[in-house]
């Protein structure tokens, strides 16, 4: 395993770089190997294609982030289930003013939905409601369906209890419907971050799901109150039908979440030590560490935003001191599939295999083939870098003879070999196409000797009529002596 | 064995001939002679030697073909039939073989 540089970013980043997840679904509209990639600016919205390592331009959102510097506005961009559809936090805002001017205060006021086919942008409604008497910042969002969309929302107040100065953090799951664009709010508030926290506000914040929609996922939801401790350790569980948050911590505590998106896992990577990627994983609240290996050549302060593959075979970082700046990892030995043989003949075939997805880096694809599991026949190498099927059609066989064949994937990480299969060629066929043309009476007469009779068979189809057995025709004249 | 078609047409006069005649089936060797690629309008020849007559009437004509694909089968009397001034003498005429509107599997 090792990160490999990709192409460089074609646009100076306007504060930091957000991804979606590497895409490769056969119903998304986006291309396999899509990854969309977006600055925390209004102008910068691409699609990088991990696999022909090409950009296209895209349609930036409506909004841009009228934050200085922008320190705490997640733009990650969320997939909808379908592959349709990209959701993010938009309309980014700093707040300085009023009882908060001592404090950083910032995020979205509201997310944009972005359609992959038509290259839109649609723009949502911000949220209708407050906490503390204040508007809510955006901060994360998950996609429980193709038209649900759970969107962490907070905002900090004093309480008269506490005093003026001592402000805390609050957070509310709300779940906004794109098809009629309206919000449900629910009635829980949950007290996040602590006085001195409020700076953590706009930390890293993957969101993420069960799969039944029962319960929503939240990283980096602050650190043990009051004190003021890191928060990005600290994660919660949100139940939809308690209308309650219970909250967990990341072992060790130095682990950070990730601006990532993933709808069953909350990304983390321990920044302290490391910083190898892991993920809780929400079907069984388990913590999985070290799932990618450490980039060496990250930025510090950029390692956190990453795309990962569902696949989890590869990923994708800024990489911004590096040079180019987008680097990605590709897992070991690629994986390969053998699949039938087609095109069967008596001298031929055509062999198919399947690069498994994302594989990543520059692979050499081939055959192996031969009348025994020992093959001792290659084929030539195709290169590819995302999974994709191959084929290679071969000639030369035996006919009538049992051939024995697999797929074979190689490169930098390793060797992969597909299952063995097997296919016998053919004999010549054993059917006929017939038709018989009666009543002609064509007279042909050769009476001083000097003619012959020819007969010239044209095609007149498209297709063309195949050589040797598989193209064969026979032709029967029937005449009699003229008088 | 196939459908049989007259040379007039579907729904034509069927100028078959009815009356008892003496015949001797010529077959082109299909295997060795008609076994050439073909893309469309390729075309491939054979020579008909041995005939029983010098003066003959062409009947029938017969075609089984692996691919379900449409021929033209053009009779000449010589081996000119490829010069692009054609005498007319050496064309004798054709018939078409449209095996995938009037074919048959067999």
């Amino acid at each position: 395993m090792a990160w490999i540089d990709e192409v460089a970013l074609p646009f100076v980043p306007d504060g930091q770089v957000f991804f979606s997840p590497i895409l490769n679904k056969e119903s998304s509209a986006a291309d396999p190997g899509d990854v969309f990639v977006i600055d925390q600016g209004n102008t910068n919205f691409y699609k990088y294609n991990v696999g022909t390592q090409t950009w296209t331009a895209l349609t930036p959102p409506t909004y841009t982030s009228s934050a200085p510097s922008r320190p705490h506005f997640n733009r990650t961009l969320a997939i909808s289930p379908d592959g349709r559809k990209l959701a993010c936090c938009s309309h980014g805002t700093y707040y300085t003013g009023g009882a908060f001017a001592s404090y950083r205060i910032g995020g979205g006021r509201r997310h944009e939905i972005y359609d992959i086919a038509s290259d839109t942008w649609t723009t949502c409604l911000p949220p209708d409601f407050q906490i503390g008497g204040y508007v809510v910042y955006t901060r994360a969002v998950v996609w429980e369906d193709d038209d649900t969309l759970w969107i962490w929302c907070t905002q900090a107040y004093a309480s008269a209890s506490l005093g003026p100065n001592d402000k805390r953090f609050y957070g509310k799951c709300a779940k906004y419907t794109p098809s009629t664009d309206s919000w449900t709010v629910y009635t829980t508030t949950f007290y996040i971050l602590g006085r001195g926290q409020i700076d953590f506000h706009g930390y890293a914040s993957p969101a993420a799901i069960k799969a039944d929609g029962s319960v929503i996922y939240l990283g980096a939801t602050g650190g043990t109150p009051p004190a003021n401790a890191a928060s990005d350790y600290r994660w919660c569980r949100y139940t939809v039908a308690t209308d309650s948050y219970v909250h967990s911590d990341l072992a060790p505590t130095s682990d950070e979440f990730c601006y990532t998106y993933d709808k069953d896992k909350l990304w983390y990577m321990e920044l302290g030590g490391t910083c190898q990627p892991g993920y809780v994983d929400v079907s069984d609240n388990s913590q999985n560490d070290d799932i990618f290996i450490e980039n060496t050549d990250r930025d510090t302060g950029y390692g956190k935003y990453l795309g990962i593959a569902d696949s989890l075979v590869k990923i994708i970082a800024d990489a911004r001191a590096a040079a180019p700046e987008l680097m990605s990892e590709a897992t070991g030995a690629p994986d390969v599939t053998t699949n039938p043989a087609m095109a069967i003949g008596e001298e031929g075939a055509t062999l198919h295999g399947e690069l498994g997805a994302d594989v990543g880096i520059a692979t050499d694809c081939y055959f192996e083939y031969g009348t025994t599991v020992a093959y001792g026949t290659t084929t030539a190498r195709q290169s590819k870098r995302v999974g994709a099927a191959f084929l290679q059609e071969i000639s030369g066989l035996s006919e009538d003879t049992t051939y024995h064949f697999r797929a074979v994937a190689q490169n930098a990480a390793g060797i992969a070999y597909g299952a063995d299969r097997t296919f016998t060629t053919g004999g010549p066929p054993n059917y006929w196409y017939r038709l018989n043309i009666k009543g002609i009476d064509l007279a042909y007469e050769d009476l001083d000797g000097t003619k012959e009779l020819h007969i010239v068979l044209k095609n007149l189809s498209p297709t063309t009529k195949s050589e040797g057995t598989y193209g064969a025709t026979k032709v029967k004249v029937d005449y009699e002596p003229a008088a | 064995m196939g459908k049989e078609v007259t040379s007039r047409g579907a729904g034509g006069p069927d100028f078959r001939f009815l009356g008892k005649y003496s015949s001797r089936t010529v077959s082109s060797d299909a295997d060795r002679h008609f076994t050439e690629e073909l893309a469309q309008d390729e075309s491939e020849q054979e020579n008909l030697t041995g005939l029983i007559s010098s003066k003959i009437l062409i009947r029938n004509v017969s075609i089984s073909s692996v691919q379900p694909l449409r021929f033209r089968l053009e009779f000449y009397s010589r081996d000119t039939f490829t010069n692009s001034d054609l005498n007319e003498d050496t064309f004798v005429g054709a018939v078409e073989l449209n095996i995938p509107e009037y074919g048959e599997l067999a």
